[in-house]
């Protein structure tokens, strides 16, 4: 069906629609449709923007790793060089790289300040190490380092990647959840409009059926206003929503742990599109599942 | 032209619902167009009335609905393009005598013009036979005289006409034409098939 026309017939059909007009209980479904496909735009986007903190965070995570070498403070500068000797020759690894006291000191000022002397402090020596391919066989570079510097540790970052990878699959889960929550209460409020809707035109289905309708032309009759309802508040739910997103402040910073969420951003026009049509799919369906049971039952 | 005559409570309706199949027997068959109704479907019995023009009591047009696109519905129903059809469409109107008022929509009409409407409608696809259950009982003598007049010009026209109806003066409208009575009472058919 031509979407332009099907609009049309909406609000200036060409024929008068063999169902009545659904009045207030139509007003409800376009009304029901925009909340709907507005809290499924926004469950959408939030988590696709978490989903991608979470996974570049992990991605991140994964293309690194750090050494870190306790030791007395006057041994730790030759245990440090000699940990960063051993890893720049180590397979899997691209480059390695020992933290000067000002990043050291630029990593601790959340905690400590700008201000703070670490140099006063027994801090650990940092090496970040940057992995390529599938990074070194850790247990080998573990047992080089303990050769080399004996209390050098080894961190692949696996202990802070995992607990990301599973907050990215729970916040999939989650945005499936709340976007098909949405669609399932779009089509029972639908499903109970229709179910109101055909009781309470009972006289237009018995007209309908005593001049040779059958239950497929009677329910498509009443499908195709509620369809076209649903698709009507999804267009408007989905717009609203992308642009109450749009409107969102963008992240950047990269000391905020929500950094590069960016809602909004990404190519979500296409949700426009796809809710209105989703809308009017659940509604149909709804309709269609009411209709069975009404036109049946009303034998 | 057959009446089906009898006390109110005789099962006249009853058994026109059975012919256009809104109600199955609960014991022995009915043949509707040499078919067994008990193996008609549901999508099948839809195409069974539209092959049968059924006019009741009370109307049953859609009030949301002009004249007009109350009589076009079986078309719609149908698959057919009304548009191309307006001319025969405000013919038939005509022929009812509700020319001047086919954008009326139904509760404007009385119950006399409802009643007509509803016999446009019932023959704009050409049935093979109408059915009337009682479509004199809401109208006024004259309207009923007018509405009977309908039926025998159907009649005239070579449909068959089948007409419940439990007074007897009706029929007279009848007179001169091959019509037959069938009378039942409490279920049971006391004559069938005899001449008026």
């Amino acid at each position: 069906m031509n979407p332009f026309r099907a609009v049309k017939e909406v609000f200036a059909p060409e024929e008068t629609p063999i169902a009545p007009r659904s009045g207030v209980i139509g007003g409800l479904i376009t009304l029901v449709a925009l909340a709907m496909s507005f809290l499924a735009v926004i469950a959408f986007e939030s988590g696709v923007a978490a989903d991608r903190v979470a996974g570049q965070w992990a991605g991140e995570l994964a293309q690194s790793a750090t050494v870190r070498i306790s030791a007395d403070p006057d041994e730790i500068d030759s245990l440090g060089k000699a940990a960063l000797s051993a890893l720049q020759i180590a397979p899997g690894v691209a480059s390695a790289r020992l933290l000067s006291e000002s990043e050291l000191q630029e990593l601790l000022a959340p905690w400590l300040g700008q201000q703070a002397d670490v140099g006063a402090l027994p801090l650990p020596a940092l090496i970040d190490v940057t992995i390529e391919g599938t990074g070194p066989d850790v247990e080998d570079v573990q047992r080089q380092l303990d050769l080399v510097a004996p209390g050098a540790v080894y961190d692949d970052h696996g202990e802070w990647r995992a607990p990301l990878i599973d907050a990215a699959k729970g916040l999939r889960r989650l945005t499936i959840i709340g976007v098909a929550l949405s669609i399932i209460v779009l089509g029972a409020m639908v499903g109970v409009a229709a179910v109101a809707t055909l009781w309470s035109g009972e006289g237009v289905v018995r007209t309908l059926r005593l001049i040779g309708a059958d239950d497929r032309f009677i329910s498509s009759a009443f499908e195709r206003q509620f369809a076209l309802r649903a698709a009507i508040g999804g267009i408007f739910g989905s717009a609203i929503g992308i642009l109450a997103m749009s409107r969102m402040p963008q992240i950047t910073s990269s000391e905020l742990l929500t950094a590069g969420a960016n809602f909004g951003q990404g190519p979500t026009w296409w949700l426009v599109i796809a809710t209105p049509i989703v809308c009017a799919f659940a509604a149909m369906l709804a309709t269609k599942a009411a209709s069975y049971f009404v036109l049946r039952s009303a034998d | 032209m057959h009446f089906l005559t009898g006390p109110s409570g005789a099962g006249k309706s009853t058994l026109m619902r059975l012919l256009y199949l809104t109600l199955r027997p609960s014991t022995g068959t009915v043949r509707v167009f040499g078919r067994d109704s008990e193996l008609i479907n549901r999508r099948e019995a839809a195409e069974v009335r539209q092959r049968m023009g059924v006019v009741l009591q009370d109307c049953d047009l859609l009030d949301h609905m002009t004249v007009l696109e109350n009589i076009a519905l079986p078309l719609r129903i149908a698959g057919q393009k009304t548009n191309s059809l307006m001319q025969d469409l405000r013919e038939l109107a005509a022929w009812v005598g509700l020319g001047h008022r086919l954008d009326a929509k139904p509760p404007e009409l009385s119950s006399g013009e409802r009643q007509r409407a509803a016999i446009a409608r019932s023959v704009v696809n050409s049935p093979e036979v109408v059915i009337a259950d009682e479509p004199t009982g809401n109208v006024d003598a004259a309207a009923a005289e007018w509405i009977m007049q309908l039926f025998v010009e159907l009649n005239k026209l070579g449909k068959t006409v089948l007409i419940a109806t439990h007074d007897m003066n009706l029929m007279r409208a009848a007179a001169g034409r091959k019509a037959y009575v069938l009378r039942i009472d409490k279920g049971r058919i006391e004559r069938s098939g005899a001449p008026l």
